[in-house]
């Protein structure tokens, strides 16, 4: 059912939210496992399935260990905001300073970075498969752009007190 | 070197891929489940065959068990009729008097060889007698090697007569041994025959 780009393509996905190839891997695993047992009624559908039942694996999982990081994970602020997702593309940065700013950022931040960035979603499509509203997705994407600018300027100032 | 946020992710994701042995976990984790897993269109296929072929196969054997139980009893009625050997009210061996005595039937008897004399059998005369409650034709005959026969003629409901079986030629009816006597049963022309005869 799952060609190795599917499985390339979900691991990223896994990857990018739980931030450690192991992880990821293992997330994916018990996701396909999952998939295989109830298929989708529609084939054709079967990455946003797959998508779905990995980020609900990953709830799941992540509910079970009751971490902080979870109650963030379901963190929705209902703000209607003007920014677009599109927003993020201004944002100049150098490979290490993304390195460094990923590890800061929260699970449904590098979620919503990898969909728009990898797999080209709209705010809507994100919205959608993330079951939140799209002025949740929109007020998460403008603090994390502000944070990802002032992480950017905070290492810059860094590298020239060296 | 700057770069746009969306480029570097694309570059930081591009170098996330599964190695070999995860790949080849995953495709036969892939593999193993396509023997016992089903397409849900195709599982609810099967689930409809198998309702339709529990229904047919219900049916038959429902069918089956009544047509058995249906043949078994008028066998048995035939054959203790047989055996009581019941005065005749009409004695010829013109078939054609014999048939014409029969003027309260709800169907008309049908010229048989059994009862035309063609095998050498020689026809003794008839009587009214009834097939499950209906009225119907009993006809006796003198074999060639001298034992008694009956041949019994009527008509059933039209379901009851569904289940007897219809004859092609060279084809045999019901065959029972009830009590010595060998009884066939068939139909014909929507006229149910019962023949009773001693064993050759």
């Amino acid at each position: 059912m799952f060609t190795k780009e599917n499985l390339n393509k979900l691991y990223r996905y896994c990857y990018a939210l739980c931030d450690d190839r192991t992880d990821a891997f293992d997330l994916l695993q018990a996701s396909v496992e999952k998939c295989l047992k109830q298929p989708p009624k529609d084939i054709k559908a079967l990455q946003g399935y797959a998508f779905r039942t990995i980020r609900n694996t990953f709830i799941d999982s992540v509910r079970s260990k009751k971490t902080r990081e979870s109650e963030e994970f379901d963190e929705t602020v209902h703000v209607a905001l003007d920014h677009d997702i599109r927003s993020l593309e201004s944002v100049l940065i150098t490979q290490t300073e993304l390195e460094v700013a990923w590890s800061k950022l929260f699970k449904i931040e590098r979620e919503i970075l990898f969909l728009w960035a990898v797999e080209g979603y709209s705010t809507s499509e994100v919205a959608n498969l993330l079951d939140k509203p799209k002025n949740s997705i929109l007020s998460i994407v403008h603090r994390m752009r502000a944070r990802l600018i002032n992480n950017r300027d905070t290492q810059l100032v860094d590298k020239k007190k060296l | 070197m700057k770069q746009s946020l969306k480029s570097a992710l694309i570059k930081k994701f591009s170098k996330i891929e599964l190695n070999e042995s995860q790949l080849t976990q995953l495709i036969d984790t892939d593999l193993a489940d396509v023997g016992r897993s089903y397409n849900p269109v195709v599982k609810q296929l099967l689930v409809c065959c198998s309702i339709v072929l529990m229904l047919v196969f219900g049916n038959y054997s429902y069918q089956s068990y009544s047509a058995h139980n249906l043949l078994d009893s008028i066998a048995n009625e035939m054959v203790n009729n047989h055996l009581k050997q019941k005065p005749l009210e009409v004695k010829s061996d013109d078939i054609s008097i014999v048939l014409n005595y029969f003027t309260e039937l709800d169907f008309n008897p049908l010229r048989v060889s059994g009862i035309t004399g063609v095998n050498g059998d020689q026809l003794l005369g008839a009587r009214y007698c009834s097939i499950k409650g209906v009225t119907a034709a009993q006809f006796r005959i003198r074999n060639a090697d001298g034992t008694l026969a009956s041949l019994y003629q009527g008509v059933l409901p039209e379901k009851q007569l569904n289940l007897i079986p219809k004859l092609k030629s060279g084809e045999q009816g019901s065959v029972h041994n009830i009590k010595g006597v060998k009884v066939e049963i068939w139909r014909n022309k929507g006229v149910v025959f019962v023949s009773v005869a001693s064993h050759d």
